[in-house]
């Protein structure tokens, strides 16, 4: 055995453990493929996450099938008729027929649901005396003086969109202004880390539901935010205002583990700057931890949404909304045919009232089965990216 | 230290690194960490300087201080000093040694002056008083290497930006000539070009030191700290990155600053030697001379510590007692006296000076008292008088 | 340059620190120590085959390993990373981790009992043959089952040490918590019996302690003052309180008439009051029902059969024993009753200590791990090892992580422990070095396969196999550096596919065409040396 010469290594495919099989000619496969395909076969294995994943889907096709549908979709068309025109006669099917305030002529007004489906108990509609009635399931009355009819149905599809649009916005932008922040903060050090710190834990001290609601009082004040499409702007940003520092404080911790690493050090002595060094070596090693406080939270927004509706909150421009916590809302609502939250609840004290089961029990399994299923696929990632369970 | 024919590459003058400790109602420094106290070190053109000493001694300190990757409490360190300015700065040490102390706080006038001189001289030459920007200039030619092979890649990039990563940042050359460059060093470390397009947790140790090596000779470095470089491989993997090193230094004419705790292994890389303990150089000669006859007891305690893979050897060993204290309440005089064995009364009270006993052999203990000849001692000297003004970057060091 | 095998000193130099004799009585051996045709064979390792099954296939990390370790003598297992030493420390305990890793098939022997007793039963394995992966049906019961069995073992016939010192301690419990836990643990009946036993208000008790306090201020040395606190210990029939008045007498400074009614005092903690007393009896209930079951797991596992009639019994005994239990804890509060038993505990904690020369011991014992440094967490982890008197020790590179100057203390102190206790020390290690320094026996490992064995004296001076050969050439000697440093070419291979035949052809220079193809048998070379390689053509041994 020589020295000096003999030190070249033997051709290491023979002798690493992930002899990665070449693809085509020429290409050489690509490591983090083969990373995310690992990650995949982790997550296969994991029954809960798989049920996660399935359901997250079908969510997903309900909410691209709800986007190509018109925006009015989930009201009921009015459908004129003249007079003498009866339901029967015009072989439409789900189609309630009401009869406007204190009148008998000049005939029904007819409103079809647009998901077509059928109505199977009799409406028993009282719209004359301003009350909402109750009626059968595929459609919902919201307030007396403006007989606007609402589908559950679709309200329910439409719901997902929303649900995973708005959280994905909001989850998004406050992990975007998290990263950064932690990064600054914990890279730089000093007065800096101390600043945006204690800036963090006065955000973090505030009751969530509170400062959201709080925020977004203040905000919808604003000139800026009064038209429909603003609104929705106003919620993520009240939101995200809210949400961004416990984004900032994971990162931070593992921003401050990363920067004693040695390969930091090893880029400091090749001359890197500042700049470089948070943007290439840093940021990349500290935001696994986000992901799954990510995913967490794509699954709990919604809720947090429809507990705000839920109290009354004027989140949307109109009461009725096609959102799942919306629909919920609207559900308590409709049963003792208030029209405010206060109303409501004084009616309703003691069991006086019915509130129409269905009204707020879908919307609410909804919801339930959204975030449990965002729950089981962020466990399943976590434990599939967790480079100590290499199984 | 300048008798040898061979140029000084880079030398570091009484280096010292205290880091604060903070503790009190509003994180009030009550102490320092004396990680490095008073360094004074030479390193020639490809040459090998061993550094040794047990975790805690602050090696790993000097090393980085030596780079600038961390800024001294005090010292200075030139890069590629010419001989007229190494002279100049010995007789101004020397000047230094002799005047301050002598009448108190200020010193002589001729100490004064030495000291404005030194300022300006620092103010010139010095690494750590250079511009960012000439510093970035710098950084390709003086490099390291870390211990951890786990921890000094980083983890999300591949082997190639890892590689790479020291040319983009100077903006070495095109694209193409940077990937061909790349290619090139992947080769000089006996790895395959295949490599390039994995990531670092598919390597095994001695792979992935390979890998910091060619970072490391990326943009042709002259100087290369080695920090523990195999102390976390095996045994053969060791001697391959060894011959590597070797083979690296004899071709592009390296010098290294060889830090180990492995005595064994720093006598078969390194042409000089020089011993570290709690923050202080004990004993520095040549590789050989240092091994054949070591004077300081913990040189002596060292070599007798080490185990030897042969059963039948039976030696006489000096177990020293007690642990090493800590660097923030280091003990008064000599560092050592609390664990040697032949401890003195003096040796609790006094610092024992840096002497060259013999030629090119320097010690730091009282059982070597300077005698005429020796007591001349250049800028080599391991512990500052009292009173010494600032020299370096930042306030004047404490008195020992 | 002359060859020295000693560094020339120009001046004295003080001897090594000459370690400490024991207050505590410290067991008598009477076995010899090394390997000699009278000694029994204490662990006896055959054929062990661990795989761990993950993603990317399975890894045949151990492929029919063999060894056998005496009594009192100590092996050292060599090899590099990823040659599967640890794992085969971890396989012997049965500590490997269930997902990914089982242990497939062998028999380990400990003192005649099959320790892999029960392993078949445990999960069914099949291997995919397109993706090379593997599903395998656990059943959790008989893991558990199994694991409850070694629980009998463990600690008590064999003990641990592990690499890193400053992670193997709790960090929440002092130092003398967790080595009095372990004491109590194995050693719970006999220091029961001791404390019932004890004689505190013995007349010959005051006299010895006036005698301790005399020598003392006479300044009669250590030794005189040990020696008369082992007679205090003696008159009250309770060792551990020799140990007690020793530290007390030394660490204070009060007058001699004060001095004994301390001691006196300290005497204390030995009178028990009938609640202790009842509650000391309670718990040695416990202790021999405990000590029972693990008997009834050894028996077990020595004829095979599970007795369940007898265990239902024990269990039940201990299920009524622990509900009864809870009567004391209402007196328990604030640690009262256990008291003379944490007391007893704690000051043979001491008299450890003392035996591994930690220089104050009391401090160290009320201490916490964070305060001591890796060499001193290093002795009280083989404290707690060595505590309960164990068969046999397996340290896991114990000196990888210190200091070269600490690292001679530690190998100091196992040599000094292997003539005194007379523990059989399995020692596993990177370092060729020090396994020089320790070893009787070397077992060298090369990617799962034990490649030789040999005494030490024969393996470093005529290394048989090539992979031994290439090892001892590559560590730079101090002795001869002169001496370049070669090193085998290639790396270790990937256990998933291993080279067919000889493992270590691909990197042998003396590499043959049958040494790919067929695996080499273990032959004997010599009077206890063994090799595995296609070029030696002596008798194959015999298990």
């Amino acid at each position: 055995m020589a020295e000096g010469a003999a030190e070249v290594s033997l051709p290491e495919s023979e002798t690493k453990a992930e002899a990665v099989p070449a693809t085509r000619r020429g290409r050489r496969p690509n490591p983090r493929i083969a990373q995310m395909k690992r990650t995949w076969y982790f997550l296969r294995r994991n029954t809960l996450a798989m049920v996660g994943i399935v359901i997250l889907v079908i969510f997903i096709g309900i909410a691209i099938y709800a986007l190509t549908q018109p925006i009015p979709w989930t009201q009921l068309q009015q459908l004129r008729a003249s007079d003498g025109v009866t339901c029967a006669s015009l072989n439409v099917t789900g189609c309630v027929c009401t009869y406007p305030a204190g009148s008998v002529a000049p005939g029904p007004t007819c409103y079809q649901t647009p998901s077509g489906y059928p109505s199977d108990v009799a409406p028993t509609i009282d719209v004359s005396h301003g009350t909402l009635g109750s009626l059968p399931l595929g459609s919902i009355t919201v307030a007396p003086t403006n007989p606007t009819f609402y589908d559950i149905y679709a309200g329910l599809l439409r719901g997902s969109d929303w649900s995973l649009g708005v959280s994905v916005a909001i989850v998004g932008t406050g992990a975007l202004i998290g990263l950064l922040v932690g990064a600054i903060s914990g890279f730089f050090g000093g007065w800096v880390d101390e600043a945006l710190m204690r800036i963090v834990d006065i955000f973090l001290s505030i009751p969530q539901i509170l400062f959201v609601i709080i925020v977004i009082a203040v905000l919808v004040t604003l000139p800026i935010f009064q038209p429909f499409g603003m609104r929705v702007a106003l919620l993520i940003v009240g939101f995200v205002i809210v949400w961004w520092p416990f984004y900032a404080r994971i990162v931070r911790g593992q921003v401050l583990v990363v920067r004693e690493q040695k390969y930091v050090e090893a880029a400091k002595a090749s001359g890197a700057g500042g700049g470089r060094l948070v943007l290439r070596h840093i940021i990349p090693n500290s935001v696994y931890p986000i992901f799954v406080q990510m995913s967490l939270d794509v699954g709990t927004i919604p809720l947090l949404l429809g507990t705000l509706v839920y109290l009354g909150f004027p989140v949307f421009p109109t009461i009725y909304f096609p959102e799942w916590g919306s629909m919920a809302a609207l559900s308590v609502y409709s049963g003792v045919g208030a029209s405010t939250f206060t109303d409501a609840l004084l009616t309703c004290q003691f069991g006086a009232c019915v509130i129409p089961w269905w009204q707020f029990l879908f919307p609410g399994l909804m919801l339930f089965l959204y975030a449990i299923s965002v729950n089981f696929l962020a466990d399943g990632l976590r434990d599939a990216l967790d480079p100590r369970l290499r199984r | 230290m300048i008798n040898d024919s061979t140029p000084a590459l880079i030398s570091c003058y009484n280096l010292r690194k205290y880091f604060p400790i903070r503790g009190g109602l509003f994180a009030t420094k009550i102490g320092d960490v004396r990680a490095v106290d008073g360094v004074t070190l030479d390193v020639r053109e490809s040459e090998t300087l061993g550094l040794v000493g047990e975790s805690g001694c602050g090696k790993t300190t000097v090393g980085r201080l030596m780079l600038r990757l961390i800024e001294p409490t005090s010292g200075h360190t030139y890069y590629h000093p010419s001989p007229e300015i190494l002279a100049r700065l010995e007789s101004l040490y020397a000047t230094l040694k002799q005047g301050v102390g002598a009448e108190g706080n200020g010193g002589t006038p001729e100490a004064q002056a030495a000291l404005k001189e030194l300022d300006e001289i620092a103010d010139q030459y010095s690494l750590y008083r250079l511009k960012h920007s000439k510093m970035k200039e710098l950084r390709g030619k003086l490099q390291i290497v870390f211990q951890d092979p786990f921890s000094s890649l980083s983890p999300r990039m591949l082997v190639r930006d890892i590689i790479g990563e020291p040319l983009t940042i100077h903006h070495a050359g095109s694209r193409s000539e940077r990937a061909q460059r790349v290619a090139e060093l992947v080769q000089e470390v006996g790895l395959n070009p295949e490599h390039l397009w994995r990531f670092p947790h598919e390597f095994s140790g001695g792979q992935r030191q390979r890998i910091g090596i060619a970072r490391a000779l990326a943009l042709r470095p002259e100087f290369i700290v080695l920090d523990e470089p195999t102390s976390a491989l095996d045994v053969s993997v060791q001697a391959q990155i060894l011959n590597i090193l070797k083979k690296l230094q004899a071709e592009q004419r390296l010098a290294y600053m060889f830090i180990s705790h492995h005595l064994s292994v720093v006598r078969a890389m390194s042409h000089h030697v020089a011993v570290m303990y709690l923050g202080e150089i004990v004993e520095r000669a040549g590789t050989e001379d240092l091994f054949s006859r070591p004077l300081h007891p913990y040189t002596q305690a060292l070599l007798s510590a080490i185990p030897v893979p042969d059963p039948t050897l039976k030696r006489e060993r000096i177990v020293l007692k007690g642990d090493v204290p800590s660097p923030a309440a280091p003990p008064p005089g000599c560092r050592f006296h609390t664990r040697c064995p032949a401890v003195m009364p003096v040796c609790s009270h006094t610092a024992p000076p840096l002497i060259e006993v013999r030629k090119e052999h320097w010690v730091a203990c009282h059982l070597y008292p300077p005698t005429e000849g020796a007591a001349a001692a250049g800028p080599l000297t391991s512990r500052a008088p009292a009173g010494e003004g600032d020299l370096g970057v930042a306030g004047a060091p404490p008195a020992p | 340059m002359e060859a020295v095998s000693q560094p020339v000193l120009e001046t004295p130099v003080l001897p090594a620190e000459v370690p400490l004799p024991s207050a505590a009585a410290a067991p008598v051996v009477e076995e010899p120590t090394g390997p000699t045709e009278r000694n029994p064979v204490v662990l006896d390792v055959r054929d062990l085959k661990t795989y761990f099954f993950t993603y990317d296939g399975v890894v045949l990390a151990l492929d029919g390993v063999s060894f056998k370790v005496r009594r009192g003598e100590t092996l050292g297992l060599v090899g590099e990373t990823g040659c599967g030493k640890s794992v085969t420390a971890f396989s012997v305990t049965r500590l490997i981790p269930d997902p990914p890793g089982r242990v497939i098939s062998g028999k380990v022997l400990f003192r005649g009992i099959d320790l892999l007793w029960g392993l078949d039963a445990e999960a069914r394995i099949r291997i995919d043959p397109k993706t090379g992966r593997a599903k395998v049906r656990r059943s959790f019961r008989r893991i558990k089952a199994g694991l409850e069995r070694m629980s009998a073992v463990r600690g008590r016939g064999i003990s641990m040490i592990f690499q890193e010192p400053t992670q193997a301690m709790n960090p929440v419990f002092s130092v003398s918590d967790q080595i009095s836990e372990a004491l109590i643990l194995h050693q719970g009946t006999h220091i029961v019996d001791d404390i019932l036993a004890a004689t505190p208000g013995a007349p010959e008790v005051r006299p010895a302690l006036e005698a301790l306090v005399e020598v003392t201020r006479a300044a009669g040395g250590p030794d005189a003052s040990r020696q008369a606190a082992a007679k205090v210990g003696e008159a009250a029939h309770l060792s551990s309180f020799g140990t007690q008045s020793f530290y007390l007498v030394r660490d204070s400074e009060l007058g001699s008439e004060d001095m004994v009614r301390r001691l006196e005092k300290g005497l204390h903690r030995v009178r028990l009051s009938r609640l202790e007393k009842r509650y000391l009896r309670h718990r040695r209930r416990r202790m021999v029902v405990e000590e029972e079951l693990h008997d009834l797991y050894l028996a077990e596992m020595r004829e095979g059969r599970v007795d369940r009639h007898q265990r239902r019994v024990l269990r039940a005994r201990r299920t009524r024993l622990r509900l009864a239990g809870f009567y004391y804890g209402v007196w328990g509060i604030r640690g009262r009753v256990q008291r003379p038993l944490r007391d007893e505990a704690f000051w043979r904690t001491v008299g450890r200590l003392e035996e591994v020369s930690i220089a104050n011991p009391v401090q160290v014992a009320r201490g916490y791990p964070h305060e001591l440094s890796g060499g001193m967490l290093q002795r009280v982890m083989i404290t707690m090892a060595l505590a309960v008197e164990p068969t046999i020790l397996i340290a896991d590179e114990p000196t990888t992580a210190l200091d070269v100057t600490i690292q001679a203390q530690i190998l100091e102190l196992m040599r000094g422990l292997k003539t005194r206790i007379g523990t059989a020390i399995l020692l596993i290690t990177h370092d060729l070095a020090v396994i020089a320094e320790v070893a009787d026996r070397v077992c060298v490992m090369y990617a799962g396969q034990i490649v030789e064995t040999a005494p030490a004296r024969d393996l470093y001076q005529h290394p048989l196999h090539p992979y031994t050969q290439g090892l001892l050439a590559s560590i730079p000697n101090l002795e001869r550096p002169d001496k370049k440093l070669s090193s085998i070419p290639g790396s270790v291979p990937d256990l998933i596919h291993p080279p067919e035949g000889c493992r270590f052809h691909p990197r042998c220079p003396y590499a043959m065409p049958v040494c790919k193809e067929v695996r080499p048998p273990t032959t004997v070379e010599g009077s206890e040396h063994t090799v595995a390689c296609h070029l030696y053509k002596g008798p194959v041994a015999m298990e």
